[in-house]
């Protein structure tokens, strides 16, 4: 079934998914997703609701930070093991994406700090949705049911007119944050945020981890401490003529 | 299980009638794992306008080159794209499909490991044959550790290759034409995605994994103002700027310039890191430079850990000095 989009008449309805990644000590979020959303709800009328996959107290967090910077509504789904294929994790923010009703999916961009670049694309593919990566920019496009997103490449950027509903993995903007407001965090302890337990367990995954090891280690060199300006400068440019780099 | 046997998939990146610099780097590497592993490497280009990278792409140490060429293929539309690898997939049942670690690429990847439903690893930065298969290796989300991962179901993986894992140096032109497959493009109307207008930023965006020598700055540099002195620097020294994120969180730097886990894997011959402390996620993406000099004031920065020469000191004070002296050998000779 394709998710069937509300073509907009006055409020679009986004929603914006991110999946928690467990790091040593402590969760990975991802905000690139609900800033993204954040910014186009300053330019039209929207509703954002934030979809977390995670363990339930970080997740349930994640969930309140986003609306406390902005976002109207979140859920919580529940995973027990982190560490999980993201094929598995796709299939699973798809089948709950199945039956909302959307104009806009969005996920973050970087593809380690959060691992959704492939867990956004996935799931926007599995719905069958137009997807497109690296977003930089949205806005309202020319007429209703269209928006144009600017697409940030490696040398160039494309301005692309894109059907809703669409799926797009936002590119973050870490020289603009977006900060909590004080409305938001009362919201944001005040609604309700419903927990669904995913049941993965009968759920195959494409990808095992063989092994995992620690990376190659670089021998530490020649190191100065106690050394004038001039003489720092000196030397430095004495190493790299004697590497016949200058 | 083993199997190499349907060999290796590439998706070719064209621009602007070229061949990029990934496509060339992950045919070196599949030239090698397919030595190995005794299989064969197949490459597709699509695209319109591109006689001078088919020329190109006919020189490659490939077995077979498939070319879908028509003037309504874009790839900002990756559905589009997925659509043609799919058709070459099930005609050839590679055991591995390459796509670069771009921003074309990761969507066109994705599209189609759904479209497949096989497995999708994005930003490998190594691959290698094994027991099991082709193994994939990428860093975990700590960026410490590297995992290596293979298909769970024995089925072939689609994986994007980040730029820099292969060496374009490697790659040995052949003198035996690949057989060529010409792909037709059958044109439909699902027109979910337009392109309106590409804009080009040579300048802004120059690609650092190409340049000899980096200079790099870090949150240490102290401020947008001084930051901007490194492009002096870079000049006189024939190179580029680089930074980590800490630069780009304070709106000094471009994403496209950070070298790190989540930003390039670069190995000039000269990476010169001020004011960077060396954070694991950084040096993951410059420890194989030739040549690293670093400036910090802290004695117990990790960067000197990797370092060839170490500067404890403040940059504020050897900058100038070294921007002047520079000049000055410059005036000299
Ligand atoms: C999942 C994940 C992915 C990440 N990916 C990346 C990545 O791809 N790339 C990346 O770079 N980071 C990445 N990071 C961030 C990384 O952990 C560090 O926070 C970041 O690299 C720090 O940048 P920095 O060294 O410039 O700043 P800091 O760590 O703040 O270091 C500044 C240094 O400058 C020195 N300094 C200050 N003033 C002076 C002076 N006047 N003279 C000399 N020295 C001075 C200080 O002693 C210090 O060592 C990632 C983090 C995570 C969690």
């Amino acid at each position: 079934m394709e998710p069937h989009s509300s073509i907009y008449q006055s409020t679009m309805e986004i929603i914006v998914i991110a999946k928690q990644v467990k790091m040593a000590d402590s969760v990975k979020c991802d905000f690139a997703g609900v800033e993204a959303a954040i910014r186009l709800k300053r330019k039209t009328d929207a509703r954002i609701k934030v979809v977390v996959m995670g363990e339930e107290k970080d997740a349930i967090a994640q969930v309140r930070d986003s609306i406390s910077m902005g976002a109207d509504s979140g859920t919580v789904l529940l995973l027990e093991n982190a560490e999980i294929d993201s094929w598995i994790c796709a299939k699973a923010f798809s089948d709950y994406l199945k039956n909302e009703n959307f104009d806009l999916l969005l996920s973050g961009s970087f593809p380690i700090d959060a691992d959704t670049i492939q867990t956004g694309l996935l799931a926007g593919n599995m719905l069958g949705l137009a997807s497109a990566s690296h977003i930089e920019d949205i806005d309202t496009g020319e007429a209703s049911g269209l928006l144009k997103a600017k697409k940030r490449m490696e040398d160039r950027v494309q301005i692309l007119d894109v059907k809703m509903p669409c799926m797009f993995a936002a590119l973050p903007h870490p020289e603009a944050p977006i900060y909590k407001t004080v409305p938001g965090i009362n919201r944001a302890y005040s609604v309700d945020i419903p927990v669904i337990k995913l049941d993965l367990n009968d759920q195959k995954g494409k990808i095992k981890v063989m092994d995992s090891f620690k990376i190659g280690e670089r021998k530490r060199g020649k190191c100065l401490t106690a050394i004038s300006t001039e003489g720092a400068a000196k030397e430095i440019i004495n190493t790299i003529a004697a590497n016949h780099i200058l | 299980m083993t199997d190499f046997k349907g060999g290796i998939l590439i998706f070719l990146e064209e621009r602007n009638d070229k061949l990029s610099k990934i496509s060339l780097e992950m045919v070196a590497g599949a030239f090698a794992l397919a030595k190995e592993a005794g299989c064969l490497v197949t490459g597709v280009l699509i695209g319109n306008q591109m006689e001078e990278a088919i020329e190109t792409a006919l020189r490659l140490p490939i077995n077979k080159l498939v070319i879908c060429s028509s003037g309504s293929l874009g790839d900002f539309d990756s559905d589009k794209y997925a659509r043609v690898m799919e058709k070459c997939y099930k005609e050839i049942n590679p055991s591995l499909v390459l796509l670069g670690s771009t921003s074309v690429s990761v969507g066109i990847a994705a599209n189609l490991s759904v479209r497949l439903s096989k497995g999708f690893v994005s930003d490998c930065i190594n691959i290698e044959t094994g027991d099991e298969g082709f193994c994939l290796i990428r860093p975990d989300a700590t960026g410490s550790v590297h995992q290596r991962l293979v298909s769970e179901t024995g089925e072939s993986l689609i994986c994007t290759v980040r730029p820099g894992t292969f060496s374009e140096d490697d790659l040995e032109y052949s003198d035996i034409t690949p057989e060529e497959v010409f792909v037709p493009w059958e044109d439909d109307v699902s027109k979910a995605l337009e392109l309106i207008e590409t804009v080009y930023e040579k300048k802004q965006y120059a690609d650092i994994t190409k340049a000899r020598v980096l200079v790099s700055g870090g949150r240490g540099m102290g401020s947008a103002e001084a930051f901007g002195q490194l492009r002096i620097l870079a000049d006189l020294l024939g190179g580029e700027v680089a930074c980590s994120r800490a630069c780009i969180e304070a709106g000094w730097a471009t994403g496209p310039m950070q070298v790190g886990q989540t930003g390039k894997t670069v190995h000039p011959e000269l990476y010169l890191a001020l004011g960077i402390s060396g954070a694991i996620q950084h040096v993951t993406g410059m420890k194989d430079s030739d040549l690293i000099i670093a400036i910090n004031k802290n004695p117990a920065a990790p960067i000197f850990d990797v370092a060839d020469l170490g500067i404890v000191g403040n940059i504020e004070n050897i900058l100038p000095v070294l921007i002047k002296q520079l000049q000055e050998r410059k005036g000299d000779v």
